[in-house]
């Protein structure tokens, strides 16, 4: 295999571009069906993704991919890296990652997303800023809901 | 602005403990309705790592009003069962129960009895029915008649679809099958509220008026619903137990009385606390729900008016289940079912022993395998209530994910 068939470009919804090593980025099966199609040629345009979060994504994937015998570091030092990765990442970024690790199907990815979601998030209305939903309760179901669900609120 | 796709907000839904999502229940009628989804319930038992149900069990204390008083609880058993959760627990035998749509209406629901002193467990034979219900979420109790030694559950429906549900099977008979009976009301039980006094499967309705949040117990030997005010605690006064009891069900008599707790024990307690039952003494038991260090279990006496804590001790009791949505159900009055054989309560049984089973020093070894091979039809009382003499009065608690 030739070097340039080894790299891939990755180009990010505002235009930028990332040349990355092809097993780092077929981490991502959404990118790994598009070569596999070859319905894209050495470039690979990712509509749905900014290049501030793809590079975060890359970033990731870096870390995971096992590159020519280059993926001996231990789980423990991995899992350490992950706590890392996700521990000072704001409600915004955490929130485009989810979406970009949903597009580019990375499986690890959005469960590692997800899980700092759920341990980040502690109260409804955290967690309705961060979704932007709208409480469509009236007042009253509001009420009764809350009186059903009364002994999740004691602590 | 893009938003995230609702299979991934189950997803990190799915993640939050119990008690966050029943908070977020409040969040909007979409996810209210999607919490209580069978779907989203299998997810988060998914998420929550297979139940595991461990079982713990000590002689129940000879004087719980001693000043320091402790229990040591050991170990006796745990079990691996997915998508199991508790239907009940009589006499020394515990009964699992889940229930699911296998197609649109077409409702299931399967049956484990497990034996937490021999390991043993066997399946039912599955129920199968038509339903309107969405989630067709049947109750299911077990109970032991003392009368004619008999062990049954009792499966009905959802009372809005399926008033004609109602169904009982008697185990260890020679036809396991489950038997249809009559129900002249339509009612709703609560889940975890239900007891066995005397095996009667006839359905009586007794007007207790004020009575619909009460635990049913056996208060020395007869029904009784014990609820308590924990309202007034908030304006200073101590909590009140309320309890009824059923002098004369023929009479529908009914006598009610409230007591006064003598400390404010319970208020510094950020955990739930509920009723177990009674002693033969006549001490109100009572329990925490969740898993916590110290564990405290609680012996109330309306006659003496005296309240003792007794904790729990057994290292990692409350850490262990802490970390995860747990709860723990206490049961008093304990007996090893050494005798019971639950291999024959099914014509198709599938029977499976757990990964890890420790008996209890305080056991006989009778194995449970040889008595299987014998070729009984009925049951063995009189060996049962040897049995039933030698570990009288154990007080047995065991712990499982706590279903939302």
């Amino acid at each position: 295999m030739s070097k340039s068939e080894k790299k891939i470009v990755l180009k990010s919804l505002d235009n930028e571009a990332f040349e990355v090593e092809k097993a780092v980025a077929l981490q991502s099966q959404t990118i790994w069906v598009m070569c596999e199609d070859k319905c894209v040629g050495n470039e690979i345009p990712l509509e749905n993704v900014t290049g501030q979060i793809l590079a975060k994504v890359i970033d990731y994937c870096k870390k995971h991919a096992v590159v020519d015998g280059d993926g001996d570091e231990s789980s423990e030092e991995l899992k350490n890296w992950d706590t890392e990765f996700t521990k000072n990442m704001d409600q915004s970024t955490l929130f485009n990652m989810i979406l970009a690790a949903n597009y580019l199907n990375i499986k690890s990815l959005l469960n590692l997303t997800c899980q700092a979601v759920a341990d980040k998030t502690k109260t409804i209305d955290e967690f309705h800023t961060f979704l932007n939903i709208e409480n469509n309760f009236t007042p009253e179901e509001e009420a009764q809901i809350c009186q059903e669900n009364l002994w999740a609120f004691d602590d | 602005m893009n938003s995230i796709p609702i299979d991934i907000i189950i997803e990190i839904l799915s993640r939050f403990p119990a008690k966050t999502i029943h908070r977020f229940c409040c969040v909007s009628k979409l996810w209210s309705s999607m919490f209580h989804s069978p779907y989203f319930h299998e997810l988060f038992l998914t998420k929550a790592g297979i139940p595991e149900f461990r079982f713990f069990s000590s002689p129940q204390p000879h004087n719980p009003y001693e000043n320091k008083a402790s229990l040591i609880v050991s170990a006796d058993s745990h079990l691996n069962m997915p998508w199991m959760q508790f239907g009940g627990y009589a006499s020394g035998l515990i009964c699992l129960n889940r229930l699911m749509s296998i197609s649109k209406g077409v409702h299931e629901a399967e049956h484990v009895i497990y034996n937490p002193s021999t390991g043993q467990c066997a399946s039912l034979p599955k129920l199968t029915w038509y339903s309107k219900s969405r989630d067709g979420r049947p109750i299911s109790f077990l109970g032991f008649d003392p009368i004619d030694k008999q062990f049954k559950v009792l499966c009905m429906g959802d009372p809005c679809y399926d008033d004609d549900l109602y169904r009982i099977m008697t185990l260890g008979t020679e036809e396991m099958s489950w038997r249809k009976i009559q129900c002249p009301l339509t009612h709703d039980p609560s889940t975890e509220n239900g007891i066995c006094i005397d095996g009667s499967e006839k359905y009586k309705f007794i007007k207790a008026e004020g009575c619909y949040t009460a635990n049913l117990i056996n208060y020395k030997g007869k029904l009784s619903g014990i609820s308590w005010d924990t309202f007034g605690v908030y304006c200073g006064r101590r909590p009140e137990l309320h309890m009824w009891v059923l002098e004369d069900a023929e009479k529908q008599e009914l006598s009610k009385y409230v007591y006064t707790f003598p400390n404010d024990k319970f208020v510094d307690c950020d955990y739930e606390v509920y009723v177990v039952g009674a002693t033969a003494t006549g001490d109100i038991v009572l329990s925490m729900r969740y898993p916590c260090t110290p564990f405290y279990v609680y012996y109330f006496n309306p006659e003496r008016n005296t309240l003792q804590c007794v904790e729990i001790e057994e290292e990692g009791f409350g850490d262990a289940f802490c970390i995860s949505n747990n709860k723990v159900y206490t049961f008093l009055d304990h007996v090893e079912d050494l005798k019971f054989n639950i291999m024959k309560t099914t014509n198709d049984a599938t029977s499976t022993s757990p990964p890890e089973e420790k008996r209890k020093s305080t056991s006989t070894s009778t194995s449970s395998k040889a008595h299987m091979q014998q070729d009984i039809g009925t049951f063995e009382s009189i060996n049962k209530f040897d049995a039933l003499r030698h570990l009288d009065d154990d007080l047995f608690t065991y712990t499982l994910p706590h279903n939302i």
